[in-house]
């Protein structure tokens, strides 16, 4: 019996050829059917073995690859930024006040500094305002007499204590610098 | 398919818990071991959604993938092939210079599924497999697992069909050979001149 004789018969196993076949070449046809239903089952059932968690740590790896372009990230971000839940909203507000935190610290320091300034001048100026005033006697002792600071406790930040002094009296200023606010901002 | 193409991820998953372990099944059988086809599985799959708007949808999407499989396979064995001493007597079979022996007619008594449940015959299979060449195994694996035939594996592995009949043959007389000792009274049938000579004459493509 010659190769090519097994050639047909190899050939005939894998539905390439018609032949007739008898005896050993039905043997061998069924031989070869034989071998690959074992080389199939074995690599099917090596596949069957192995634990999901590395297939399922395998889609993690391949998602994070295949994360950036997709279409759904890229068309879509209107979609996600639009559709925000009451949470979402205060979230989104909660971030920008974090996120300038310290400059908005600064800001109602220093409104609040140049507010009390304004006041006492103000008061300086325009006595009648105070004559209007329930109490105007004791807002000018209050605003002329400086302030006795037993202890400043101002975490995150630096306190400083200003005195500022002028024929009426004596005006006390607490200055109050963040630790991260940087100069200029 | 098509909502994968056009990037829903959800869809690709799907794609990907369909096939993921055919798919390795099949890298497998080429790099034969399971980190190295663990690693070409998902290089594929990555792959495949890069290219996911290339696939014109002529072919299954299985079909498409499995093709990435065994590029990325047969790259990584050639990337990472490793030195190993070769007997005279294994090179000669690979060459196909074996002693005119041809096809066994019996293999494991008709019965696959039962010998698959012995363990010592899954690693008999496994080493069988592995030493092969990475030729005859691939085209061993292909035929076995994904059935394709003769020309389709011709165009997968750009090669004539005759080669691939060569090897195939090859491959399936030297597994043969290799689990010889648990065939159920089988005994080689003599001949097979030149079988390099007839495969190329028979592939009648």
């Amino acid at each position: 019996m010659s190769a090519k004789r097994d050639l047909d018969f190899m050939e005939h196993a894998d539905g390439e050829l018609e032949t007739e076949l008898a005896g050993d070449g039905r043997a061998k046809v069924e031989a070869v059917k034989e071998l690959g239903e074992l080389v199939r089952g074995r690599l099917e059932r090596a596949a069957d073995d192995v634990p999901e968690a590395r297939f399922a740590a395998m889609w993690s790896e391949i998602d994070k690859s295949i994360g950036k372009p997709m279409v759904k990230s890229q068309t879509l971000p209107v979609l996600a930024d639009t559709t925000p839940s009451a949470t979402g909203l205060w979230s989104r507000i909660g971030r920008f006040l974090d996120t300038y935190r310290s400059q908005i610290i600064t800001g109602a320091i220093s409104a609040g500094a140049v507010a009390a300034l304004a006041l006492v001048l103000r008061g300086n100026g325009d006595p009648a305002t105070h004559r209007n005033g329930s109490d105007p006697i004791d807002v000018q002792r209050v605003s002329h007499r400086p302030a006795e600071i037993e202890d400043l406790d101002t975490p995150g930040g630096t306190g400083t204590v200003f005195n500022l002094d002028d024929e009426d009296g004596s005006t006390t200023v607490i200055w109050v610098t963040p630790e991260d606010t940087v100069e200029g901002i | 398919m098509e909502a994968a193409k056009r990037g829903d991820r959800e869809a690709f998953r799907t794609l990907f818990e369909r096939y993921h372990r055919r798919a390795y099944a099949l890298a497998l059988g080429v790099v034969r071991h399971q980190d190295d086809a663990l690693d070409v599985v998902q290089d594929a799959f990555i792959k495949a959604h890069k290219y996911l708007d290339k696939f014109e949808g002529n072919s299954s999407f299985y079909t498409w993938l499995y093709r990435i499989v065994m590029n990325l396979a047969i790259d990584h064995i050639r990337k990472h092939r490793r030195v190993r001493p070769v007997e005279l007597d294994e090179q000669r079979l690979e060459d196909g210079g074996d002693e005119g022996d041809g096809l066994l007619p019996r293999l494991l008594g008709g019965n696959p599924g039962r010998a698959l449940m012995d363990k010592e015959i899954r690693q008999r299979i496994d080493t069988a497999l592995g030493e092969l060449s990475e030729n005859h195994r691939s085209v061993l694996v292909m035929r076995e697992l994904e059935g394709l035939s003769y020309e389709e594996m011709a165009q997968a592995m750009g090669c004539s069909k005759g080669t691939i009949m060569s090897r195939l043959f090859h491959a399936r007389k030297n597994m043969q050979r290799r689990l010889i000792d648990l065939m159920d009274g089988a005994k080689p049938l003599p001949d097979s001149d030149d079988v390099e000579d007839a495969a190329a004459s028979g592939s009648r493509s």
